[in-house]
């Protein structure tokens, strides 16, 4: 089994396009660095501007004929202890250092997720359309432990892209920006509106990991388009269509209660960290389960249709 | 040549949709022996090849690969089996020699010694760091060759494998085909509507037409026996039904050739110039007198039913 996968990773690794793909992950780490570079002008009044923010803030609260829902009076009051936080460390707003830029750089990985789909669209339908296939499937190795092996490869793939998004972050954000404050706590808004801190550390490996899970759910679906599509381009177009229509759709349907059953309302795990899920009363134990069954339904339908599949023309 | 069974099919069936491609076919491959699938286009031999290596399904029967069933025991049946199916697909933006390590990497024991060896004797050594891109379809075929080669099988399974070669390409291949039938004992299974082809290269043909099996022929069989007594014997001579009464009085059975201008005779070649001499001593003139050999084509389109006008 280590042999395949050995096999469908340097099928991956020797192709161009992989590594202009790599490349190009980094270019764009590189040039938000020198975006962000540019446009951090130190205010010199930014303290008093946070607190004139604040002050404007409690007379809002305070004031009695401003009705305000709970939500946004919550959301308010965070932005305030926040706002008095970073007076009090000496944090200007948008400040930069090596962390704070690798948690920005999690759209980088979402970048990189669409590279990695392509990976994943071609990986079976493109053994199908040079027609490498009849070799692959007349070796004494079944059919199971073929597409096993390729999906593993994918996975796998999948993960060396956050690493290096990951590594090229730290690297880059520490020569523009400086190394300090990892063990910083980091203060957020969370789910209920109210100021919560982690480290730095621990924010982005929880970003890391939750993105690889939503990034892994993605490839799963292009992977099983691969397997289902014998024709690469299709494979690779339908998995984009998909990923770029499905986050658009749980929006279009948020109001449906069933809208929540959508694999693409469940992918992003930081929703329940941060910023809350796309409809009410969903929790992190349902998500788990909701992409839980889609892997499983996505690869059980992958793996049927490949190995029943009759190779011919 | 031995007696013992390589590959044995029985009753294999293939039904996609309401077509039967093919039906009901049985047929067995000695050890040693260099075996034909011969039947036109759309008979079902690739159909046939394809179940036999696991590409598709076995509607009903089975294929046993040295008394292993194929779907049973997929991996270790294909252990014995080296195919290439049409033209051989190869990684294009690989190296010959990386498509062979990425194959051997499938197949246990099998090691770099081997794969040298098979590029050694497919004749591909100067080449086999090149990508595939590069290769010309007659390369191709050699390295699809080395691939099928690479796991030292006992069967080979070639669909239509001359397909786009040219001759020199394809009488090359034909004596490595031969060579290994005869040298190292293996089973050859080729397929092909070429008949010119099939004669040169097999020792039996499994004749097949619209998914059903027609005939298994020995080449010789098929070609008439050299050794036979009676030949046919076309005589080219002016006067027909002399020539006839003359030829009736002889005890010789004779009908007119497809031409309609000369008359067939089957006829011992030793007693060829008594019967000239008679036709010549009764005033018939005769211009010409040749041995027929029937070719395979007729004796193939005689066992099809096909007619075929030229």
């Amino acid at each position: 089994m280590l042999k395949l996968i050995q096999n469908e990773s340097i099928k991956i690794a020797l192709r161009l396009r992989t590594w202009i793909m790599a490349a190009l992950i980094v270019v764009i780490v590189l040039v938000a660095a020198i975006v962000i570079n540019a446009h951090l002008k130190p205010n010199a009044n930014w303290k008093q501007a946070l607190l004139s923010q604040n002050a404007q803030a409690e007379a809002t609260l305070s004031n009695p004929h401003v009705y305000l829902p709970p939500i946004d009076r919550s959301r308010i009051k965070a932005q305030v202890t926040i706002n008095t936080y970073d007076i009090a460390h000496n944090l200007p707003p948008g400040h930069q250092d090596a962390w704070v830029f690798t948690i920005g750089s999690l759209s980088v990985g979402q970048i990189g997720v669409v590279f990695v789909t392509v990976l994943a669209g071609d990986i079976v339908a493109g053994e199908f359309a040079s027609g490498t296939i009849k070799a692959l499937l007349t070796q004494p190795v079944n059919r199971t432990r073929i597409i096993l092996s390729k999906y593993v490869s994918v996975l796998l793939v999948t993960l060396a892209m956050f690493v290096l998004v990951l590594v090229s972050s730290i690297v880059i954000g520490g020569i523009f920006f400086g190394f300090n404050g990892v063990g910083e706590p980091l203060v957020f808004v969370n789910v209920k509106q109210m100021v919560t801190q982690m480290t730095t550390g621990s924010y982005i490996l929880l970003g890391y990991a939750f993105a690889l899970i939503s990034g892994v759910m993605i490839v799963t679906i292009a992977f099983m388009i691969s397997a289902v599509f014998r024709s690469s381009a299709l494979a690779i177009a339908l998995s984009i269509i998909t990923l770029f229509v499905g986050v658009s759709l749980v929006q279009l349907l948020s109001s449906f209660t069933w809208d929540k059953y959508i694999l693409f309302a469940n992918t992003d795990l930081m929703q329940y960290i941060t910023g809350g899920p796309p409809v009410a009363g969903m929790t992190m134990g349902f998500s788990i389960v909701v992409l839980a069954v889609y892997f499983i339904v996505l690869n059980a339908v992958s793996w049927r249709v490949f190995v029943q599949r009759d190779v011919s023309s | 040549m031995s007696n013992e069974v390589a590959l044995e099919i029985k009753n294999l069936t293939k039904v996609i949709g309401r077509k039967t491609i093919v039906d009901d076919l049985s047929f067995a491959v000695r050890k040693g022996e260099v075996f034909g699938l011969l039947g036109p286009n759309g008979a079902g031999k690739t159909t046939t090849i394809r179940m036999i290596v696991g590409l598709i399904g076995i509607t009903k029967g089975s294929v046993l690969v040295h008394e292993v069933d194929v779907t049973k025991d997929f991996e270790s049946a294909m252990s014995h089996v080296g195919a290439i199916v049409e033209n051989p697909e190869m990684y294009k933006y690989l190296s010959g020699y990386q498509n062979l390590l990425h194959f051997a990497r499938m197949t246990p024991g099998v090691n770099r010694a081997r794969i040298d060896e098979v590029v050694e004797l497919v004749g591909l050594k100067s080449r086999i760091h090149d990508r595939v891109r590069k290769y010309s379809l007659g390369m191709r075929q050699r390295l699809g060759l080395a691939l099928a080669l690479l796991r030292d099988p006992s069967i080979l399974i070639l669909d239509e494998p001359t397909n786009g070669l040219d001759p020199a390409g394809i009488r090359e291949f034909r004596d490595h085909l031969r060579s290994l039938a005869s040298q190292r004992g293996m089973s050859v299974i080729v397929s092909s509507h070429l008949l010119a082809e099939m004669e040169l290269m097999c020792d039996r043909v499994a004749i097949i037409q619209d998914g059903k099996l027609v005939d298994i022929r020995s080449i010789n069989e098929m070609k008439g026996d050299a050794a036979s007594a009676a030949q046919t014997t076309r005589f080219k001579v002016d006067n027909h039904e002399l020539a006839r009464s003359i030829f009736a009085k002889a005890d010789l059975a004779c009908q007119t050739a497809p031409d309609g201008r000369e008359l067939d005779v089957m006829l011992d070649p030793l007693a060829v110039a008594d019967v000239v001499a008679a036709l010549v001593h009764a005033g018939v003139k005769v211009s010409g007198v040749r041995t027929v050999t029937r070719t395979l084509e007729e004796s193939f389109l005689e066992m099809t039913g096909e007619v075929r006008h030229a």
